[in-house]
């Protein structure tokens, strides 16, 4: 991948795939700065994304891992000092139904709320999903099976608290 | 409220409103973090080069006289190579009182030889205060060690002779004789006994024997280890003494006075037919390693990319080492465990955070076979155990493949299974072999469940090989070419 394709690439996925970890972890700015982050890497490592068999999918998995990395980090409050891109960047909120599905995802046990997001926001077949999920597709077909009947009872119940910023995370 | 997942498939057709740094500045960081990658092992390997290359200059089968004078220990011998280049004086750099990291003593250096005048039945078979029969010794050095209050000693000589056949022909004198002669009255009817002993020294041929009084009762004291090697036309004799005695004894000291003794019998390879670099003036003692082709740098690179402590959560994560003390590493598999050889030295490093262990073992030996075999010692305990029932009700899975790092090295990855599924974990254990070093590397985190196993080992691999990508061209040190 030489600079005008990794130009093209960057350009071409960076909104979508920032879209993509937001909806995976809740975090806009965390997510921008992970996607961010593993572009930095992708083009260190260019030679190994140029055998991936999906560029998007390696960066998706990076930003992914690095936002684990860092929610956990997170949590002991050393937040700052890892930023490794830069500040936290000043970006216009997303739409309310937006925050609404993301607040409902957040609520939902990681492992279906990445199967949901890579299968419906992403739209890779169950057969992409469990290939990057690195689990058999029945467990992709449980996942989002549980995962969207969670997310339906969430969303409709008003009452329930279901909307509010869940405790889990990544 | 519409399908929730329109609303995500719109989030992703639209995507985020983002403000991106320019590609150009992404491509400059990643650059940056590529170079920063390389940099390290290129700094690493530029030391290491300086380190060999003015020890070069004084190996005495090149015509390069512009060595230092060796003239400051010698006795006075011709400091010339003669014509089949045997190195005619000891270099004065050469560190007799070296010692491993882990001894907790020190050698003094003496002009001459401490261990001399060996006698066996009557006979003088061993001097070099008298002209040798074995031929001219031609420069000699010393080195002792008494621990006060106790009658614990340690003696060192090197003697330099004209070729390597009168010093074989010394060591072979010296073992006919002890062999012939396995016990003597000596002085005061006091009766001493000698008795070969069994363990290899990294030598072109080596003698070990020892001397012990009887004291009654069939009890034997005054353990004495007397160590006979030579490399080239130098002849190394050590001796180690305890007022103990027995077989039990001699079976804990015999191992031990070769683990000290091994520093100097690596440097000894400047004597060799096809000689090393000769070691400068620091002691591997010292913990500076400089230029012993098996003692370890101080600067050597073992935590080299690990993440900082400030990546760390705190408390006892973060990096540890590199120390000599931290507890080695033994790898185990099927019951069968791995610890560590006889060897010159020792460094272990880590790192550690929540679901995150990494540890690296750096082992240096005397000679390259001896690292080659700890290295197949280690893959072959894995290889062997391809399946294993863990305590907890999981199934550990283990592959091994050959890397392209360093000059050998091999990895064997370890996934868990529950009830044939693939779980959560994954164990990697890099083994690294250059010149007559091993590096040990294990990993150890949250990774594995995937649906490939292979490709997952192979992911893992390529994940270790980045890892130690500035430490492996750092141990090019070890090898007898140099960096």
């Amino acid at each position: 991948m030489d600079e005008g394709e990794f130009d093209d690439f960057y350009a071409a996925s960076f909104s979508r795939i920032t879209a993509q970890l937001y909806a995976m972890i809740g975090n806009r700015d965390e997510a921008q700065e992970c996607v961010q982050e593993a572009f930095v890497r992708a083009w260190a490592h260019r030679r190994r994304l140029d055998s991936a068999e999906h560029p998007e999918a390696w960066v998706r998995t990076t930003a992914y891992r690095l936002a684990v990395s860092r929610w956990r980090r997170t949590t002991r409050s050393r937040r700052l000092a890892d930023r490794a891109v830069g500040p936290p960047t000043e970006t216009a909120a997303p739409s309310e139904a937006n925050v609404a599905v993301v607040a409902a995802l957040k609520q939902l046990p990681e492992a279906q709320r990445r199967a949901l997001v890579l299968h419906h926001l992403c739209d890779l077949p169950v057969q992409a999903v469990a290939h990057e999920l690195g689990v058999p597709e029945g467990t992709v077909k449980a996942r989002l099976s549980r995962g969207r009947a969670a997310l339906a009872a969430l969303l409709s119940d008003d009452t329930n608290g279901g909307l509010q910023e869940g405790a889990s995370h990544v | 409220m519409s399908d929730p997942f329109d609303e995500l498939r719109r989030l992703s057709e639209q995507g985020l409103d983002v403000n991106p740094i320019p590609a150009s500045e992404v491509r400059r960081r990643g650059d940056r973090l590529r170079r920063r990658n390389h940099a390290l092992a290129a700094v690493a390997g530029v030391a290491a080069i300086a380190l060999i290359a003015v020890p070069l200059s004084l190996v005495a089968n090149g015509n390069d006289r512009s060595a230092p004078d060796p003239a400051n220990h010698s006795s006075g011998t011709p400091t010339t190579a003669i014509d089949n280049n045997w190195l005619q004086a000891i270099p004065s750099g050469f560190d007799l009182t070296a010692l491993p990291s882990d001894a907790t003593f020190a050698y003094e250096a003496r002009m001459h030889t401490v261990v001399d005048d060996l006698t066996f039945c009557g006979d003088l078979t061993f001097s070099t205060r008298q002209r040798d029969a074995a031929g001219s010794v031609v420069d000699t050095a010393g080195a002792d060690y008494a621990e006060p209050g106790t009658e614990s000693s340690s003696a060192r000589s090197l003697v330099l002779y004209d070729d390597d056949a009168a010093a074989q022909s010394a060591l072979e004198r010296i073992r006919s004789k002890v062999l012939a002669c396995p016990t003597n009255i000596g002085p005061g009817d006091q009766e001493v006994r000698w008795a070969p002993a069994e363990v290899t020294l990294a030598a072109d041929d080596a003698f070990v024997f020892t001397e012990q009084v009887p004291m009654g009762g069939g009890l034997l004291a005054d353990l004495s280890v007397i160590q006979v090697a030579r490399v080239g036309n130098a002849l190394y004799l050590s001796s180690l003494h305890t007022s103990a005695g027995g077989q039990q004894v001699v079976d804990t000291e015999v191992p031990r006075a070769a683990h000290f003794s091994a520093p100097v019998l690596s440097d000894m390879c400047v004597f060799a037919a096809d000689p090393c670099g000769t070691p400068p003036s620091a002691s591997s003692s010292e913990g500076t390693g400089e230029g012993a082709v098996s003692a370890i740098p101080a600067d050597f690179p073992l935590l080299d990319g690990y993440p900082s402590d400030d990546q760390s959560e705190g408390g006892d994560n973060g990096r540890k080492g590199p120390s000599t003390t931290l507890e080695p590493l033994v790898p185990e598999a099927c019951g069968s465990s791995v610890p560590v050889p006889e060897h010159v030295e020792l460094l272990r490093a880590g790192w550690k955070n929540p679901e995150d262990f990494r540890e690296r073992q750096l082992v240096t030996f005397a000679r390259t076979e001896d690292a080659l075999a700890y290295q197949d010692a280690i893959l072959e305990t894995y290889t062997r155990c391809t399946t294993e029932d863990t305590s907890d009700g999981y199934t550990s899975v283990t592959t091994v493949l050959d890397s392209e790092i360093g000059e050998s090295s091999g990895v064997a990855v370890t996934h868990y299974e529950l009830d044939g599924n693939p779980a959560i974990g994954l164990t990697t254990v890099h083994v690294v072999q250059v010149g007559r070093a091993v590096l040990v590397s294990t990993i150890h985190n949250e990774g594995g469940g995937g649906p490939d196993p292979t490709r997952q080992a192979y992911d893992a691999m390529a994940g270790s090989e980045d890892q130690l990508a500035g430490v492996v061209p750092a141990m090019c040190v070890f090898t007898d070419d140099g960096c």
